[in-house]
């Protein structure tokens, strides 16, 4: 039987929310931006573009606000999984098709990140966080020290986050730059 | 009085591993910024395919108003042809459209054509979205494969004589101005610009250490 520590789940929780609230954020705040993100990843057909922006904003902010209503404890971070496994075959097949110079949508358009391998690893982990939450907590009792390590070590997760898709984005440009100079 | 420690400790760590965390993204951002600045400086010219200098692949086509027009070779007109290759898919050739616009306002003996592929009525409803009537407007995959292009947008410019002066992928604004200056000053490319540039450093570095 598996189980784990409660300060896991939580912050593991608190971070999947943190890092689809962001990805919402990013989204909306660039609207026709990501649209065209969306089209160029050529695997929605033209007619469906808008519904299919508007689906995957409004799945990300209900994912968002579903990973912190205990009753959704385990279709919440479900869901996310499923997004998360379907980015991930989004990416894997433009990176097959070649088209790994696509910006990916990640962070906004203010960040311009092309299609790597890493992104992949990137949604396999956040995918295995997301099994890890479905799983059993240990029963103990949650002291006032318990709430501050959530608190911290889910903002310090999503810290590592934004940086690693910083850093992952600025190794495909020095990639560039390389084979460009030589 | 242990346990006091401990919370204190814990507490502390926290802190100073947040605040590292930030430093650490801030650093990674810094790093983006940098790479934004410097990659690349003025267009970008991919590795392989034509040479400035060389004369222009010839081919005659049609424009999909269905008018012939003749790319490379010399021009009886005297003017400089940009070629422009873009698709109704690319975000960034959006972007340049303003600009190109301008361009053929400003005149100065530049004719442009502008060049895809693909779907032709996605072409037709890009034209009427973003008002490109004025432009040639060229639809023809083999135009492509014989100035290898490889990402879009890539701009061309051939002088009256039917040669090819400069060329690049062009992202922004700048790096269009960059190729059309390339063309004048009779560099290929900036790059091209930027070595010679350094070149004449190291020689002149080079002839103060002989004397």
């Amino acid at each position: 039987m598996n189980a784990i520590d409660p300060v896991i789940s939580h912050i593991l929780r608190g971070l999947l929310a943190l890092v689809f609230a962001a990805a919402a954020y990013h989204k909306l705040s660039g609207l026709r931006a990501f649209r065209d993100t969306l089209a160029n990843y050529q695997l929605v057909p033209e007619i469906l573009l808008w519904p299919m922006t508007a689906a995957i904003v409004a799945i990300e902010s209900a994912v968002t606000v579903s990973l912190l209503w205990p009753a959704a404890s385990t279709a919440a971070p479900t869901v996310a999984a499923c997004v998360l496994a379907i980015y991930a075959v989004a990416i894997a097949i433009n990176l097959l098709r070649g088209r790994s110079s696509i910006d990916c949508g990640c962070s906004g358009p203010a960040v311009r990140q092309s299609l790597s391998a890493g992104l992949i690893v990137r949604n396999i982990t956040l995918v295995v966080c997301c099994w890890l939450i479905t799983l059993d907590t240990v029963a103990r009792p949650l002291a006032g020290l318990d709430a501050g390590t959530v608190l911290f070590g889910m903002v310090g997760l999503f810290l590592i986050y934004m940086t690693s898709n910083r850093l992952l984005a600025g190794s495909v440009q020095l990639r560039e730059l390389i084979s460009h100079d030589q | 009085m242990t346990n006091e420690a401990l919370v204190i400790s814990i507490s502390v760590l926290w802190v100073v591993v947040l605040a590292l965390g930030a430093v650490v993204l801030a650093l990674a951002r810094q790093i983006g910024v940098l790479h934004e600045r410097i990659s690349p400086v003025g267009a970008l010219l991919l590795a392989g395919g034509l040479k400035a200098g060389e004369a222009a692949p010839r081919l005659q086509l049609k424009t999909v108003s269905g008018q012939d027009i003749a790319i490379g070779g010399a021009r009886a007109d005297g003017r400089r042809v940009l070629l422009l290759f873009l698709s109704p898919t690319c975000s960034v050739c959006k972007l340049l459209l303003p600009v190109i616009e301008s361009l053929r306002r400003s005149e100065n003996g530049l004719t442009i054509v502008l060049a895809s592929d693909g779907d032709l009525q996605a072409q037709h409803r890009f034209i009427e979205r973003h008002g490109l009537e004025a432009f040639p407007y060229v639809v023809a995959a083999e135009l492509g494969v014989a100035y290898h292009v490889g990402k879009l947008p890539y701009a061309v410019l051939i002088d009256a004589t039917g040669v090819l002066r400069a060329q690049g992928l062009v992202n922004t604004r700048e790096h269009l101005e960059s190729i059309l200056e390339a063309g004048e000053r009779g560099l290929a490319t900036v790059q091209e610009f930027l070595r010679q540039e350094q070149d004449k450093r190291i020689a002149a570095r080079e002839e103060g250490r002989l004397t």
